[in-house]
């Protein structure tokens, strides 16, 4: 009977743990508090020259490049005060801010300024044709141990990776594992699938240290003097002109 | 390539997190100058800040210039506070100029009346 009643309460491994009815995470996870991206290197950044594009992506890149050299559209998003989109918001320099909540998880870059919302609350991901496409995507997380796992679909298209124009399509999906290391260290696992944009996923670890010392700003991005004019062509605003 | 991306690696490591919203392209990297001149405005905002600058020539006349500087979150964790410079102020700037030769600029460091300084922010 005793042996019965073991049995019966005894989870497999790959059981969801109990979740705290204050923050929604395991026992023993508390993320909460601000964080900041480590520099980036081979595998821990979306690094151009280890993107494994398709001939169409790779072209886009070559022109988005050309473009620019030659004067024309900036195509860096942060030039026009347009969002960065994920999976680019996982590698903001500034800080980064995680929030525990029963049934979400938040993350909110300083830059931006905007919080990414990751629904922890068991729900089922939508499928495609259920949700619209976002800057940074619709995304579902679910805790196997200490670790988060999270999918992140329908992202907007033409989203950039980096500051050297490699694109995503408006195809691409991330999936993530966050993974506290130690007291003072977080990753996040990231394996990008892009079927138009990329040959094959491509999965990077960024490192996050805890950095209590960063005070949380506001970020409004108001005084753009870099202006893309209708034919493409940038205006630096001097007051001399 | 690789040189350039370990280059960046370490001066991350060394200097607070600069990001660049935008192409630095208009401005000449390769060429510095300095302007002393009398604040006009700063204008301490994202993504850049602007620094207004008179400056009185050899002839006597006043030539105006702008010039861009870090983001509020850069700047300040240089060291900077926006009433660090009000209209009036004299300083001493130096800047990668606009390539086309008007009359802006990126500012690499600034020299107040004091005699302090500081990173400018504009890279």
């Amino acid at each position: 009977m005793a042996l019965a009643a073991l049995l019966a309460t005894s989870a497999p491994t790959t059981a969801a743990p109990a979740l705290s009815p204050l923050t929604g995470a395991p026992a023993g996870v508390d993320w909460s508090g601000v964080w900041q991206t480590q520099p980036g290197r081979s595998g821990a950044e979306w690094l151009p020259s280890e993107a494994p594009q398709t001939p169409e992506y790779k072209a886009r890149q070559d022109s988005l490049v050309a473009s620019q050299a030659a004067g024309r559209a900036d195509f860096e998003p942060a030039a026009d005060c347009r969002p960065l989109g994920m999976p680019r918001f996982m590698s903001n320099v500034y800080g980064m801010e995680i929030w525990h909540r029963p049934g979400a998880l938040g993350i909110y870059g300083e830059y931006p300024g905007f919080m990414r919302r990751i629904f922890t609350d068991g729900r089922k991901p939508p499928g495609l044709d259920d949700v619209d496409p976002s800057y940074y995507g619709y995304s579902v997380g679910h805790w196997e141990g200490k670790d988060l796992v999270v999918d992140t679909i329908a992202i907007k298209g033409n989203v950039l990776l980096s500051r050297e124009g490699v694109q995503i399509s408006d195809s691409a999906s991330v999936h993530e594992r966050f993974h506290q290391v130690d007291k003072e260290t977080l990753t996040d696992t990231m394996t990008l699938t892009d079927p138009k944009a990329l040959t094959r996923p491509w999965t990077i670890t960024k490192t996050y240290k805890r950095s209590p010392e960063i005070d949380m700003m506001e970020y409004f991005c108001e005084n753009n003097r870099h202006p893309t004019n209708a034919d493409g062509t940038v205006t630096t605003i001097l007051k001399s002109n | 390539m690789r040189v350039m991306i370990w280059a960046g690696a370490l001066l991350a490591l060394a200097a607070p997190p600069a990001f660049a919203h935008h192409s630095f392209a208009m401005f000449d990297q390769t060429k510095e100058i300095t302007l002393s001149g009398t604040v006009t405005e700063f204008q301490w905002t994202n993504p850049h800040s602007w620094l207004e600058l008179d400056v009185r020539t050899a002839s006597g006349a006043v030539e105006h210039w702008s010039l861009e500087s870090g983001s509020v979150h850069t700047l300040t964790r240089l060291g900077w506070k926006s009433k660090m410079v009000k209209p009036g102020d004299r300083v001493t700037a130096t800047l990668n100029p606009m390539k086309d030769g008007s009359r802006g600029g990126a500012m690499q460091s600034i020299v107040f009346a004091d005699g302090r300084k500081i990173s400018g922010g504009g890279r």
